[in-house]
């Protein structure tokens, strides 16, 4: 089952920005992270910390709490996050989340939601 | 500033090889002509990969590159290769938290203090980014300017904050290493005025971790099989930590430190290391290199050994492919980098030149205080510019290195990944690696809650394990970044008005900031002290 739902990845996540985002999906969707991307430095290599990509299975309450998280972001923290659509054959597209892309003079929240709605929602499975 | 989208910079302990992502040759070059004020976009990683790089730069470093290599050239030659490279990964596994936290301290936390000591790593980054200002008599104020700059960046304050919501694994040596270091500053500088400077306490750190002759010792030393080896080296740092947290003659030893550093050597019982023990561990490190030499093979490969011990000393800061295209009216060749239309130097014409292609580096001197600009064409080596203090043997080995550079490289990778692959050696590093991690939660666990009472520092350290200060603090992730930002401020000051201040460059929630400023402890660990108008964070 879920291995044909349409997944949204996320790139470039601090680990704080991730915990965040599981907290709020967690909260109003259930656990839909499925995979947390931390690739470590080999042959003994050390360095910066990396930062952290994630996978979310997508249901419609999974998007309205991935609305409500960057709603929440009012200092624009998450800007430079890339995210890429996984559809359940494994085609890809990424997108950006540029402000002028969602701003239609609704709420943040709204505005983003139906951005995401349109983005994301189109061939998802109904799972939630 | 610093750049979220970029790749990861590293160095590598064995060659001491350092890649700083995002470092761009002709843009730096370019600045360098003129050294306007502007902003360093690789500062703060510059200051955590050249703090590794300064650690393995030491005895302590030496030593685990040379049983790295060496394991790498028994597996070539199908010689046992496990005992060697358990050491090395033995201790290299157990520093590495205590590296992380140094580099860590070196990106969000050093600045010049009231000592008259400076650090290797703000040293060299007032060398390579500090502006053509006068600075009058404060001569490092460039440097703090800069430092100021770099941690009033909201993306500093993201990457810092992240660290906060890492649970504390002995696998991830961020915060793990991080909670260590920032704790035992608060309470080294409790015990030792003068370790309230912060470019001071990380200089004697990594002294008293890298510069130990005894871990040389320990990794070296014969023992009846690579389980005992790792005991041991286990058993030396536990006992290492335990006398750095019994604060005995602190003053006293750091002032002996300070001097001795200054006529550049290490007095090595400022650092609690026993002083015959320093000849001691020169001595075995040169028998280990030339412990297999029984063949004519192996010799070479000793040689080779010999030659990137030496070599790591030297720095690249970064590298790039030229052109030489000859100049339209004089007889010079310019240097010319694809994507780029003007050239970056000129180079008086020359037989040895005249292949078309070659490199430009740039290369720091082993201690840091000297810069040098490199065309290497062949075999060719010439000095387009240097500045700082650059001795004429370090500028041999420099030459040299670029020449060898990418033969060296190749060879070093290609033993690396056959070492990494054997079977035999990944077998028994997963069996000891087990017994390392377990001891590690020992060595660490009380470290990162020097700053818990006495009942509480167990409830604390398993509190952070599960989620980090983030769980510490209810989930709470503006008051999270406002913690973080504290420690950032006290960088230069810990007026809570400054704070208040410096908290809207780094767009940190005000109410979440006045929360992180009265904070009481968490499962009995002390993450703010607060008096007055004066706020540090301990964390």
């Amino acid at each position: 089952m879920l291995g044909n739902m349409t997944q949204l990845r996320v790139d470039g996540l601090t680990a704080l920005q991730l915990a965040e985002l599981r907290d709020i999906i967690t909260s109003t969707a259930g656990d839909y992270i499925t995979t947390v991307d931390s690739p470590r430095l080999t042959g003994g290599r050390v360095g910066e910390p990396t930062l952290l990509s994630a996978v979310i299975m997508l249901a419609p309450s999974v998007i309205s709490a991935i609305a409500l998280w960057l709603a929440k972001d009012k200092k624009k923290r998450t800007k430079n996050l890339k995210y890429t659509k996984i559809g359940p054959n494994g085609s890809s597209e990424s997108f950006e989340m540029e402000e002028s892309s969602y701003d239609e003079g609704e709420s943040t929240a709204s505005a983003l939601q139906a951005f995401l709605n349109r983005k994301l929602g189109d061939d998802r499975q109904a799972a939630g | 500033m610093t750049d979220k989208r970029r790749a990861r910079s590293f160095v590598d302990p064995t060659t001491n090889m350092m890649v700083v992502a995002n470092f761009q040759l002709v843009e730096y070059l370019e600045w360098l002509r003129g050294r306007p004020v502007t902003g360093s976009r690789v500062l703060a990683n510059f200051l955590h990969e050249w703090t590794h790089r300064w650690c393995f730069s030491s005895i302590v470093g030496s030593a685990l590159a040379l049983l790295r290599m060496r394991a790498a050239c028994r597996e070539y030659q199908d010689r046992s290769a496990f005992d060697d490279y358990v050491r090395c990964m033995t201790a290299s596994a157990i520093l590495e938290p205590i590296a992380e936290g140094l580099a860590l301290f070196a990106e969000f936390d050093t600045y010049p203090g009231e000592s008259r000591w400076t650090s290797q790593t703000l040293m060299v980054s007032m060398l390579l980014f500090a502006p053509a200002v006068d600075g009058g008599s404060k001569s490092l104020l460039p440097l703090e300017w800069l430092l100021q700059a770099v941690r009033r960046d909201p993306l500093l304050l993201e990457r810092k904050s992240g660290i906060y919501a890492l649970p504390l694994k002995m696998e991830n040596p961020y915060l793990l290493g991080y909670l260590s270091v920032r704790s035992l500053w608060y309470q080294m500088a409790a015990a030792c005025t003068e370790l309230n400077d912060r470019d001071l306490f990380l200089s004697y750190l990594r002294s008293y971790f890298y510069d130990d002759p005894g871990m040389v010792i320990c990794a070296l030393d014969s023992y009846p099989s690579e389980v005992h080896a790792a005991e041991a080296i286990i058993n030396h740092l536990r006992s290492r930590i335990r006398d750095l947290v019994s604060f005995d003659n602190l003053k006293e030893k750091v002032q002996r430190w300070i001097e001795s550093a200054e006529n550049g050597t290490i007095d090595v019982t400022s650092i609690g290391a026993k002083a015959e023990n320093s000849d001691v561990a020169l001595r075995m490190l040169e028998a280990a290199l030339v412990a297999d030499h029984d063949d004519e093979n192996s010799m070479t490969l000793g040689a080779w050994m010999l030659m990137t011990l030496q070599e790591r000393q030297i720095c690249v800061i970064g590298s790039t492919a030229v052109q030489l295209k000859p100049h339209p009216a004089i007889n010079r060749f310019n240097i010319v980098v694809e994507g780029f239309n003007e050239p970056v130097y000129t180079v008086v014409e020359d037989p040895t030149l005249n292949t078309g292609e070659g490199e430009l580096t740039v290369a720091a001197s082993p201690d840091g205080r000297g810069i040098v600009v490199l065309l290497c064409v062949g075999k060719s080596v010439t000095i387009l510019s240097s500045f700082g203090d650059f001795n004429e043997e370090d500028l041999k080995l420099a030459k040299r290195l670029v020449v060898n550079r990418p033969i060296s490289m190749s060879l070093y990778n290609e033993f690396r990944e056959q070492l990494e692959n054997s079977s035999v050696v990944a077998t028994v590093w997963g069996f000891v690696e087990k017994q390392v991690t377990r001891a590690m939660k020992d060595l660490f666990a009380p470290l990162v809650t020097l700053n818990a009472t006495e009942a509480d520092w167990l409830k604390a350290f398993e509190a952070l394990e599960k989620e980090g200060i983030f769980g510490l603090l209810g989930h709470d992730g503006e008051l999270t970044r406002a913690l973080a930002a504290i420690g950032l401020v006290n960088t230069f000051s810990t007026s809570a008005g400054i704070v208040r201040v410096v908290g809207k460059f780094l767009d940190v929630d005000e109410d979440a900031l006045e929360r992180a400023m009265d904070l009481l402890p968490c499962c009995g660990l002390s993450l703010v002290v607060r008096k007055d108008e004066s706020v540090v964070a301990l964390v």
